[in-house]
């Protein structure tokens, strides 16, 4: 009797297998080769996908937190959180011993949806990026630039503050209690960044780069604060990390993103709509 | 004569070993599934622990703006007692017991759902800072307790599958091991409530 399956279970198993395929489909495949940032719909320009991809990989290298930046045409039924989780969850993001990945998950607004935005965290960021920090730097950060169409630069702004909290290098107090004040700091850091775009300028010009990566600079109009943030906290020092990786030509074959690690998700993190 | 007698007892002696160790590496299997049932399962009681220990501080920040709503704010008060009271021993977890915690969590989720509705009545309340703070801490925990129940059910179904797929059915059937209830599909009290625009 015990072999006998009862029908009930077995429609309880099916429905279940039928939910989890159902759910399935809708998640992204995990990218093959491996990477960070993840522009399924199509807004950010091949130059910033490129310098953000860059950039986290060395954030990624450099601390082993893993930042994975999807951004989505259509959530299709799921709502941001279960995206961003089930991405997380399936993509493995971060590593399996820290589970210290995290997923910026964007869907931007169209004519007939609101725009969403998500941060999700894993088990083993909880800690340092506690849901009320990644609500605030998606209202504060992301949303913003998300109302102005500036989706590079709302990405941009919140990854500057993802990963030096993070990585433990900003805490999260100072970030909720200054977050005016460090606007001092980024005139400061923006004056460091002019003087650093000035340099890059002078060695394509001088070094002789080919035509193609000339105009990897437009990308340089659309930097908010963001974009100063992101040069100027996580990724150290603005010269020599910013040099070596993105922005100069021959920068990315020296590694760019090795794999996502095994990382865990337990429904961390927090998110917000426009 | 008596040779094939030896040559039949060795195969059978041969034949009972192998099946008793395969039957133990059945058996070993099960208790390593049964474990991560049970440490699924102490993160689902974690996540739920982890919204009823918000609820204090929540009561406290209401109370100060909507005195009125003091029914509001016993039921939820209330339907945490309750709530906290129902824990399941990992070992036993069965359909009974698993009914009884999802319906007090249930009713606890149900008064908060309350709660944060009469709290859009008291703008001052809206704007308070902690209040904010909490009500994200809410949401998050909301989400934690989604994640976990489908890991918990994720584990379970793993667990029932080689429990009841033959040849495994058989050595559970000797050993009692028995397949173990999932959590069912969050009837709308359970869901957190939704701002829709």
């Amino acid at each position: 009797m015990k072999f006998h399956i009862p029908n009930r279970i077995a429609a309880v198993l099916s429905a279940m297998l039928l939910v989890a395929v159902a759910t399935m489909a809708q998640v992204p495949p995990r990218p093959d080769p491996p990477r960070l940032v993840n522009d399924l719909a199509g807004i950010l320009t091949p130059q910033q996908e490129q310098w953000l991809e860059d950039s986290l990989a060395r954030f990624d290298r450099r601390t082993s937190n893993q930042v994975a930046v999807v951004i989505l045409a259509d959530l299709g039924d799921m709502d941001p959180a279960e995206m961003a989780y089930e991405i997380g969850e399936q993509w493995q993001v971060g590593t399996s011993e820290d589970n210290n990945g995290v997923v910026i998950l964007v869907k931007p607004k169209t004519t007939s949806s609101r725009g969403q935005a998500f941060i999700a965290t894993g088990y083993g960021l909880e800690g340092a990026l506690p849901d009320a920090t990644c609500k605030m730097i998606v209202e504060r950060e992301m949303i913003p630039h998300f109302k102005q169409n500036d989706y590079f630069g709302g990405i941009v702004a919140a990854v500057g503050v993802v990963c030096p909290i993070a990585a433990g290098e900003y805490s999260k107090e100072r970030y909720e209690e200054d977050g005016g004040g460090a606007v001092a700091g980024l005139l400061a850091l923006g004056a460091a960044l002019f003087m650093f775009f000035i340099i890059v300028v002078v060695m394509r010009k001088s070094g002789g780069n080919n035509g193609n990566r000339s105009d990897g600079l437009g990308g340089t109009g659309t930097f908010g604060p963001g974009g100063i943030f992101l040069g100027g906290l996580p990724f150290g020092h603005i010269g020599g990390s910013g040099r070596s990786g993105g922005f100069d030509s021959g920068g990315f074959g020296g590694g760019g993103f090795g794999g996502f690690g095994g990382g865990s998700f337990g429904g961390g993190g927090a998110g917000g709509s426009w | 004569m008596k040779k094939g007698c030896l040559i039949a007892a060795v195969a059978v002696v041969v034949v009972v070993v192998l099946v008793g160790v395969w039957v133990a590496g059945l058996r070993n299997g099960f208790v390593t599934q049964e474990e991560e049932v049970a440490s699924a399962w102490s993160q689902v009681e974690n996540v739920y622990q982890r919204r009823a220990d918000l609820i204090p501080n929540l009561v406290a920040t209401v109370k100060g703006y909507a005195e009125h709503e003091q029914e509001t704010l016993e039921g939820v008060v209330n339907a945490r007692a309750r709530a906290t009271q129902i824990t399941v021993d990992p070992d036993k977890i069965d359909a009974e017991n698993l009914r009884k915690f999802q319906e007090a969590q249930g009713e606890l989720g149900a008064a908060l759902g309350r709660l944060l509705a009469v709290s859009e009545n008291y703008p001052d309340l809206k704007a308070n800072e902690q209040f904010l703070q909490l009500q994200a801490q809410l949401e998050g925990t909301e989400n934690r307790i989604a994640v976990e129940r489908k890991k918990f059910n994720e584990t379970v179904r793993a667990y029932n599958v080689s429990v009841r797929k033959f040849p495994g059915n058989i050595a559970a059937m000797i050993f009692g091991f028995e397949t173990k209830p999932y959590f069912e599909a969050a009837d709308g009290a359970e869901q957190a409530p939704k701002v829709e625009f």
